[in-house]
């Protein structure tokens, strides 16, 4: 029998009956298993802290995104937006659901082609490609989405020495409405410039134009941006129709979906109030349906979605390190996974569970990392019960960003599991040594002695 | 001289086809052979022969449909008068000149007999020549120079004087030969058809009908024997009077009704057996009554037992199969019967407006045709569609408001192109779990798609109709919204089909045109009813096969074999008169026949020479669904016709009304397709198995490459040999 977890007395006051600003204090169970495994046995087999995926939670997430888009336009195509998180075996997931791959730059488009991504399925985005980079990616045919005019010219040099022509969309930029708007990537749609680079590709005859695509932003909190997007994007699409006869084959719509976390300074949990799948989809789908499209050519609807799609299959398991009190006597705790495993921390408030049954008493407690660097705070401001050094917590959807902008500081980066449909765990990233950090150090012979 | 050898030919095919529409062939052995049998009395045939040049050659020069007349279709009527006259009328000039109006009289008589008959579906089989014939003789009576030949009543006589002591000794040969009565009578039968009353004649004509149909000779047989047993039973003799004259009544309305008009079946010889004795009423009675008169009655039986049962058939709601009548006629009963058996599997949407489902995605049915909640009786053909996830559940958390509901407000959209007939856009969605039987098909979209089929959509979220009474919507158009009005308790889409415009009229049973069931192994459905719990959703074509397999009219196509082991060819795309599509290979003038709806394409017939790359491309190609599904597999049986005649096939033709032996199977897997937005490039694996018996005919691979939007390789493999066909120039 397990002994009983130790409960350090604690005074708290007393708040009966009346809910505070927050509302009523939210008291999340523990999360003793993902899917199906011990979180105790997890840190057990792979150390903590420890990155775990979902496969379950990734497919069914991603029919669900799937679902709410072919339920209403015939023609839908998500491509996985690598810098999301570029795992190998999480790519694959979404490959084997049928997603293309979205990738922003050399290294990536590298990664998608290994991955056994058809070149031609992949889209290559992003303001940094060299000169070697779109040959390649034109000579493979891979869809090459233009950012700026000097990238366009370049691409019309490089057509002049390719056997196949460039196959490209060029990225927009526009008002929809929301603050802020992202104008530094791609040619602003209402001072005409887009206009401009679709005549541009037209007329030079070099390069095969195959879609349009925007991003609108990131983490957008209303829908209706996104059926503003669309509708000036149909309106180009038409404008082409018009003057050039043309027929766009595509759309892209970008990414920026929201996922359920919430954002610091939220009044509300995320996960009531940002978009559904649904609501993103009923926006960009109406756009396109009431468009001057008929029905047999509506082009096909590309969306980029990384975030929404990975934030929630995705956990850090931590253990406690110590636990002190600050100066004004505030609780504090530290854990084992900082702000290097969890980047997002710097905007989101992640939910943060414990990962065994505990008491009923909570306390305000601030949440440390392991760093030795003043910004290593996990959460400010978190009701956790009483925890003893060596217990385990659960840090909630961490699945986007975090694996692709985690920083090596002081340590290396841990194990990353993925537990898959039948509950088995596999190891998908091995925890790094110092091979991996100091490997590929070089060092002058004159600095190799420091004894005399 | 081409015109001079196009006129020969003309006439040829014209007259040979005038002698075999007579047992209702297009087979030119049997043709000559009939000819020959005429000449038996050189004067008779030669009047046949004058009379059917006569009509065709009038009919011609009067601007008639050229091929009724090169099918022969103006002149067997003139044939059996002239070889009737011949017969009874000695070779004066003034014969000829009677025969000459006779036969004009006859075409005019058969032209007012096709207008009459035709607007029944009937035919007007001799009919014309009945008439023609009774008007000629009695008219003759009255003209002096027309003298009754003797060539009936001094047979040897006549023999002599046409036909030398050779006629007369191989006359007598026959006549002596100890026979049983029963088979003379049968030949005698067949004779007289011709107006021969010869066994050599006879056993001719028996021997032609073999060659022609094995179906047609088992049934002329069939037709007898029953006659015979008939006349047994009845108490008289098929040998005496005239009957063997008139016993060809039995055997053409045998072949007409067993294998040319219906399809050969155990149903089809039954009625031969059934209809046996209304023929001799038919013949007792008329014989009495034309008697004072001094006609014969010839062929009256048989043409009014034809016309009786073929318009009794077309009365028929139910037990359309039993016996099938032909749709399309291929002038062979084994053709009709073997492209035919298939026919209705193969052609189940033809003629038939292609109706998709009405949303976008994978839906499910709730609720099928005969459903167990509300669709029964007049309305027991509609459809209830929801949305579900991976849980199978129809709704997010609890499921009490409409918004939980994944159909909840999802487009809905138009079947098939139409005019919209009604719009109800203002009754409101209940709450979940409540209904409203006042209003009980809620809001509603009915489309006119033609006359007579409409569409109607139901319990349409309140406000949410896109469209107004009377505009044009195109096939998957949104339209509205999928809501909660009317006797809904909870969301879901109400789809039917119904033949009249109102709002509650009864349902249709009307498949839709092609549909996925989304399942472990997606299924392909075509012209089908999607049934209660599977997941459906509409499966966009492939333009790549589209493409592809568009052949449109007026393509030329060059097929060339990589080791010259095949002749090239040069195809070209050509449509008839009736709009039939085929690919025709110049050189040798065969023909493969296909059909294509923009969902599938299929090869409907292959006439010509069965060697040769078009025939390869036929057997190849023989149905392809121009959609693209992993792992689809499909088969489908090829005409035993398809194939070189071989003595197992001819055996096949004798049992095919009972049971078919020979089923050539065709097999069709998609293989790996590499989609792109250019256009993908895909294979398709394609087999023929003959089967046992057609030993003639290797099995074969095959492998059809696309790319590009077109057909780029056709790769064979017959076990010994292996070719690839390279599809040049097509565009």
């Amino acid at each position: 029998m397990d002994k009983n977890h130790y409960d350090r007395p604690l005074i708290t006051r007393i708040e009966a009956g009346m809910p505070g600003k927050f509302g009523l204090r939210s008291e999340l169970p523990p999360t003793t298993h993902i899917d199906g495994q011990p979180v105790a046995e997890l840190i057990k087999t792979y150390g903590s802290p420890l990155f775990v995926f979902s496969e379950q939670t990734i497919r069914s997430i991603y029919r669900k995104a799937l679902k709410a888009f072919t339920t209403r336009y015939p023609k839908v195509q998500f491509a996985w937006s690598y810098k999301t998180n570029y795992l190998s075996s999480i790519c694959n997931i979404f490959h084997q659901e049928g997603a293309w791959a979205e990738v922003v730059s050399g290294f990536e488009y590298e990664k998608a082609l290994e991955n056994g991504v058809d070149p031609r399925k992949i889209i290559f985005n992003g303001p940094g490609k060299t000169h070697e980079e779109l040959v390649k990616a034109t000579e493979n045919g891979s869809l090459i989405h233009i950012d700026h005019l000097d990238e366009l010219y370049t691409l019309i040099e490089v057509a002049e020495s390719t056997e196949r022509k460039p196959r490209v969309a060029i990225r927009i930029n526009m008002d929809t409405g929301i603050y802020p708007m992202w104008d530094r990537f791609g040619f602003n749609y209402e001072n005409g410039q887009a206009w401009d680079a679709l005549n541009k590709i037209m007329y030079s005859g070099k390069l095969e134009l195959m879609g349009l695509h925007t991003h609108i932003g990131t983490f957008i909190m209303t829908a209706n941006a996104y059926a503003v997007a669309a509708t000036k994007m149909v309106e180009l699409a038409r404008a082409l129709k018009q003057k050039f006869n043309f027929q766009v084959k595509y759309i892209d719509m970008g990414g920026g979906f929201a996922s359920r976390n919430t954002l610091k300074g939220s009044y509300l949990p995320g996960s009531d109030t940002n978009p559904s799948f649904d609501e993103y989809a009923e926006a960009i789908s109406s756009a396109l349906i009431n468009s001057h499209f008929t029905p047999d050519d509506l082009p096909l609807l590309i969306l980029e979605t990384g975030r929404a799609l990975i934030d929630e299959a995705g956990y850090i398991l931590t253990s406690v390190i110590a636990n002190k009190r600050l100066s004004a006597g505030r609780r504090a705790t530290i854990v084992d996974a900082g702000v290097n495993l969890l980047f997002t921390s710097f905007w989101y408030q992640h939910q943060v569970t414990v990962a065994q049954g505990v008491s009923q008493y909570r306390e305000d407690t601030t949440l440390y990392g392991p760093l030795c660097m003043n910004i290593d705070c996990i959460r400010e401001s978190i009701n956790l019960p009483v925890l003893n050094p060596g217990d385990h917590l659960v840090i909630h959807h961490t699945g986007a960003y975090n694996v692709t902008q985690w920083m090596q500081f002081i340590t290396f980066r841990p194990n990353v599991i993925l537990i898959d449909g039948t509950g088995e765990t596999h190891l998908i990233r091995e925890k790094e040594g110092r091979e991996s950090v100091s490997g590929k150090e070089l060092l002058p012979g004159h600095l190799k002695n420091i004894r005399e | 001289m081409p015109g001079i050898i196009r006129l020969l030919n003309r006439a040829y095919h014209s007259s040979l086809n005038s002698y075999t529409m007579v047992f209702f062939s297009k087979n030119h052995l049997l043709g000559l052979l009939l000819i020959l049998v005429s000449f038996i009395d050189v004067w008779s045939g030669l009047a046949g022969l004058l009379s059917v040049a006569v009509a065709n050659a009038v009919a011609w020069g009067l601007g008639l449909n050229r091929k009724n007349i090169l099918s022969g279709f103006y002149g067997f009527n003139p044939l059996l008068t002239g070889l009737g006259l011949g017969i009874a009328f000695d070779p004066t000039w003034q014969f000829y000149l009677f025969l000459v109006a006779v036969a004009l009289s006859t075409l005019f008589i058969t032209l007012a007999f096709e207008g009459l008959l035709t607007k029944y579906g009937l035919p007007y089989l001799t009919f014309p020549f009945l008439i023609s014939i009774w008007i000629a003789v009695l008219a003759a009576r009255n003209y002096a120079s027309l003298i009754p030949a003797e060539s009936g009543i001094y047979t040897m006589n006549a023999m002599y004087e046409r036909g030398g002591p050779l006629m007369v000794r191989i006359y007598q040969w026959f006549g002596e030969m100890e026979w049983p009565l029963f088979i003379k009578t049968y030949f005698r039968s067949l004779g007289a058809i011709f107006f021969q009353s010869g066994l050599f004649a006879g056993i001719l004509v028996a021997a032609g009908l073999l060659i022609s149909s094995r179906i047609s000779f088992l049934l002329s047989i069939l037709g007898y024997v029953s006659a015979w047993l008939f006349y047994l039973l009845i108490g008289a003799s098929m040998n005496e009077l005239n009957y063997s004259f008139i016993g060809f009544n039995h055997i053409l309305t045998a072949i007409a009704i067993g294998g040319f008009f219906m399809v050969a079946s155990r149903w089809s010889f039954l009625w031969v057996i059934l209809v046996t004795p209304i023929i001799s009423i038919i013949t007792g009675a008329f014989t009495l009554l034309l008697e004072p008169v001094q006609l014969p009655v010839y062929s009256l039986p048989f043409n009014l037992m034809v016309l009786l049962f073929l318009y009794a058939m077309k009365f028929r709601d139910r037990m359309l199969l039993k016996p099938e009548a032909v749709v399309v006629q291929y002038y062979s009963p084994e053709k009709n019967l073997y492209i035919g058996s298939n026919a209705r599997e193969r052609f189940r949407g033809k003629g038939q407006l292609p109706v998709s489902l009405p949303f976008f995605g994978t839906w499910k049915v709730s609720q099928g045709h005969n459903g167990q909640h509300t669709h029964k009786e007049e309305w027991r053909h509609a459809w209830d569609f929801v949305v579900t996830d991976e849980q199978d559940r129809e709704f997010e958390g609890e499921g009490l408001a409409l918004r939980d509901y994944h159909c909840f407000d999802k487009p809905v959209t138009a079947p098939a192109d139409g005019w919209i007939e009604e719009v109800v856009d203002h009754i409101d969605d209940n709450p979940v779990g409540e209904v409203n039987i006042r209003q009980n098909w809620g809001n509603t979209i009915v489309i006119r798609h033609s006359e007579w089929l409409y569409s109607k959509l139901s319990h349409l979220k309140k406000g949410s109709v896109k469209t107004t009474q009377g505009s044009f919507v195109k096939k998957g158009q949104v339209l509205a919204a999928c809501g909660n009005s009317g006797r809904s308790p909870y969301p879901h889409l109400h789809f039917q089909m119904q033949s009249t415009p109102h709002i509650g009229s009864p349902t249709l049973p009307y498949p839709i045109d092609q549909y996925l069931i989304d399942a472990e192994t997606p299924v392909l459905k075509l012209y089908d009813f999607p049934e209660t719990d599977q997941m459906v959703g509409n499966l966009p074509g492939e333009p790549a096969l589209s493409h592809a397999f568009g052949f449109k009219p007026g393509q030329t196509i060059r097929a060339s074999e990589d080791e010259n082991k095949l002749a090239e060819e040069t195809w070209k795309v050509m449509t008839d008169m009736y709009k039939n599509l085929f690919i025709e290979d110049e050189s040798s003038g065969a023909r493969a026949y296909f059909v294509t709806d923009g969902r599938l394409f299929f090869f409907s017939h292959f006439e010509g020479r069965r060697i040769g790359m078009l025939y390869l491309f036929y057997l190849a190609a023989y149905k392809i669904p121009l959609t693209y599904v992993r792992n689809l597999s499909i088969r489908d049986t090829y005409p035993p016709s398809s194939f070189a005649a071989s003595p197992m096939l001819i055996l096949q033709d004798f049992v095919a009304p009972f049971f078919l032996f020979i089923r050539p199977v065709f097999k069709l897997e998609t293989g790996k397709r590499e989609d792109d937005l250019d256009g993908s490039t895909l294979s398709l694996h394609t087999s023929c198995e003959p089967g046992i018996g057609i030993w003639n005919a290797p099995s074969y691979r095959f492998r059809i490459q696309l790319g590009r939007n077109r057909i780029q390789t056709l790769e064979i493999n017959s076990g010994k040999n292996s070719f690839t066909i390279r599809f040049n120039d097509y565009a």
